[in-house]
């Protein structure tokens, strides 16, 4: 095999290799390239975040406008605190807009849906959102069907 | 029972001996993989010969199991009406497990045998003894160049069968199995993290390469010189290079996967 | 300008297997000098001793009155680059063809441009006869025609010493003939110390201004070649004369016959 065509050859196996990392970069893992500039950090406390993850998706009326950022204990008042990072082109959410955290189909996973509120003043960098619907734990709702059930 | 003990000492002397060695050729492959007679270009018709020649096999490979993961994982998540995660199925098993192992299991019969081999043949036919009588070290030259040939080409390779299989998945779950390829591709995508599971995919085909190789080139310097030697000394490459992936795999896929 | 090899007490054990038991040798200044013996009493050993890729449990080898064993890599380097080595394969690297074969050590070793030892190379080749060979691979050569390339590489840098390793095995009389020319021309034109391990007896004494006897890990006969020729020692007739029976015996220590006959019958 002649020394040309070997250094094409290994150039060519590397290329194809590097180029298919790249796509399973994008293609596959969603790694996203936007500036963090693009969005805006916003906060909420929820007694139970059971399940959330960062990098959840942030919706609202089902559109993706974000992801979870991070989620932190409050040491001193035992709630979690969950930072969003919405993205730029989002930013007309009312001061008053609720997030709860929700579920994803049967198996699921969790993620974050905001509503819209009423306000005229918007969210912005570093605000917190007061309402808030903490996950729904499967214990404590059958505890509350029994407990109507044994009240009729 | 004395003879017993002694006959055990002298086994176990024999395999620290034999440890030992090894190590001594990692060490030099690794801190003075030049010198008179063995230059850095030895190194791309190395990678030739173990990357690009194990090409085919990897691909075509890493598709069929693609293609079985997405027929199987259909099967089992319709069942539960959660068919729109197959994506996420497909290529998070590939990525974090199939493609590093099952790339490294191929790799070790094709492209580490095929070391053993040739250089064991060197050494029988005293090319090695020729080389360190004029003046060359025989693990510069011949070893070096196939040990960082192979830590080069396994990630690579191993990229090239995830991505081969996830196609094959989409093959099969989107065009055959009607999977909705927005589903497809979007849960994906949310559940695919780049750091955590292509990179330690990459990581866990990393050091897999270096074992393999290792053990490859190991064998065929240590080998009895005959006919018979050589074909032992290829198929202990083939079952300690196998073992030894599976077994890394676990203590790596404890370490990084372990706690969620 | 020629190198003087000296062994003394030399002992050299593989496994529990002695191999020398104490051997002494003066392997003189340019002249040619033969090593024999039955099979499998270590003579290529021995050359692996003298050469340093093999070091002996006690005793020592004096090459220009430098101790092999002693040496630091480096120096061990500079020793080699004296000293040739024929090897009984004649070892061709196979992913090479004959011309970049025979360059090999030049370019290793040496500064000299491309142009100049492809010069070298091609006139050590001419040297053997095999110039018009250049281009073929090791795998296109017959046995005898690679040692005469092995031959021609061995000789590239010019050395001192020259260590054939059972050359004339497996030659057919043409090739034999050329080859001990070349033996013989290489010594006396360039005064090169040369060392032959052989088992083959014509051959050896024909070549050979000294030759020495190896047997059961000693020398037995050490002398110019007439005389070891004429030897009254047994063991030495006995190799020289080809008796199939004599100190080295014919049977491999076992039981009577009649024991073995009878166990055989008994099953």
């Amino acid at each position: 095999m002649s020394t040309r065509a070997l250094e094409v050859a290994v150039g060519g196996f590397v290329a194809t290799g590097l180029a298919l990392l790249a796509w399973l970069a994008i293609s596959v893992s969603g790694l996203d390239f936007s500036p963090s500039q693009d969005e805006y950090k916003v906060s909420a406390r929820f007694s139970n975040i059971a399940g959330l993850k960062p990098r959840a998706k942030v919706t609202s009326a089902g559109v993706t406008v974000g992801r979870v950022d991070s989620i932190r204990l409050d040491p001193q008042d035992g709630q979690a605190i969950v930072t969003l990072a919405i993205r730029g082109e989002f930013d007309q959410f009312p001061l008053d807009t609720s997030a709860s955290i929700l579920t994803a189909g049967l198996l699921g996973e969790k993620y974050i849906g905001l509503r819209m509120g009423a306000d005229f003043d918007y969210l912005i960098e570093g605000d917190e959102i007061e309402d808030t619907q903490s996950s729904l734990v499967l214990e404590d709702l059958i505890g509350r069907f029994l407990l109507n059930s044994q009240g009729d | 029972m004395i003879n017993g003990l002694a006959a055990l000492g002298r086994s176990t002397l024999k395999q620290l001996a034999g440890l030992g060695r090894a190590f001594m050729i990692l060490i030099q492959a690794v801190l003075r993989p030049w010198g008179p007679g063995a230059s850095p270009r030895l190194l791309w018709p190395e990678i030739y010969s173990a990357g690009v020649l194990s090409l085919v096999i990897v691909a075509v490979s890493g598709l069929f199991i693609g293609m079985v993961l997405a027929l199987q994982g259909y099967s089992i998540l319709v069942d539960f009406g959660s068919e729109q995660s197959l994506g996420q199925l497909v290529s998070l098993t590939l990525l974090r497990e199939l493609g590093p192992v099952v790339t490294a299991l191929l790799f070790a019969g094709r492209a580490g045998s095929a070391m053993t081999a040739e250089i064991g043949l060197m050494k029988t036919t005293e090319q090695l003894a020729s080389l360190s009588m004029l003046g060359v070290d025989p693990v510069q030259r011949v070893v070096a160049p196939r040990f960082w040939a192979g830590v080069i080409s396994m990630p690579l390779l191993a990229i090239v069968f995830s991505a081969m299989g996830i196609w094959g998945g989409h093959l099969v779950g989107v065009d055959w199995l009607g999977v909705d390829a927005g589903a497809f591709w979007g849960n994906m995508q949310a559940s695919v993290d780049f750091r955590i599971d292509v990179v330690n995919g990459l990581i866990k085909a990393f050091v897999f390469g270096i074992f393999v190789t290792w053990i490859a080139v190991y064998q065929g310097m240590d080998l009895i010189p005959t006919a018979e030697g050589i074909s032992r000394a290829t198929t202990r490459t083939v079952v300690y290079g196998s073992l030894a992936v599976l077994a890394l795999d676990f203590f790596l896929t404890a370490m990084m996967f372990g706690d969620y | 300008m020629s190198i003087e090899i000296q062994i003394e007490n030399l002992h050299f054990a593989r496994g529990n297997r002695a191999i020398f038991r104490g051997i002494d040798m003066t392997l003189q200044a340019g002249k040619v000098s033969g090593i024999m013996g039955p099979s499998g009493t270590g003579k290529t050993t021995l050359l692996r001793l003298i050469s340093g890729q093999l070091s002996p449990s006690q005793g020592r080898v004096l090459v220009d009155g430098v101790d092999v064993h002693q040496q630091s890599k480096s120096g061990l380097m500079e020793l080699r680059k004296q000293m040739g080595m024929l090897f009984q394969s004649g070892a061709l690297f196979t992913d090479m063809s004959v011309l970049e074969n025979v360059m090999f050590p030049l370019q290793v070793h040496t500064d000299l441009s491309a142009s100049m030892i492809r010069s070298v190379a091609l006139l050590k080749l001419e040297a053997v006869g095999l110039r018009g060979a250049a281009d073929l691979r090791p795998d296109e050569l017959s046995g005898g025609m690679a040692r005469r390339v092995a031959l021609a590489r061995s000789v590239a840098l010019d050395p001192a010493i020259m260590l054939y390793d059972e050359p004339f095995v497996g030659q057919d009389p043409i090739s034999m003939g050329a080859l001990l020319r070349l033996i013989q021309e290489l010594n006396s034109a360039l005064g090169i110390t040369s060392v032959i391990v052989s088992h083959d007896l014509n051959e050896t004494f024909r070549v050979c201004d000294e030759v020495f006897i190896l047997s059961q890990g000693q020398v037995i006969a050490g002398g110019p070649s007439e005389q070891v020729q004429n030897s009254d020692d047994e063991r030495v007739k006995q190799f020289i004369h080809g008796l199939p029976d004599g100190p080295v015996p014919f049977h491999f220590p076992a039981p009577s016959l009649e024991q073995d006959l009878q166990a055989v019958s008994r099953d």
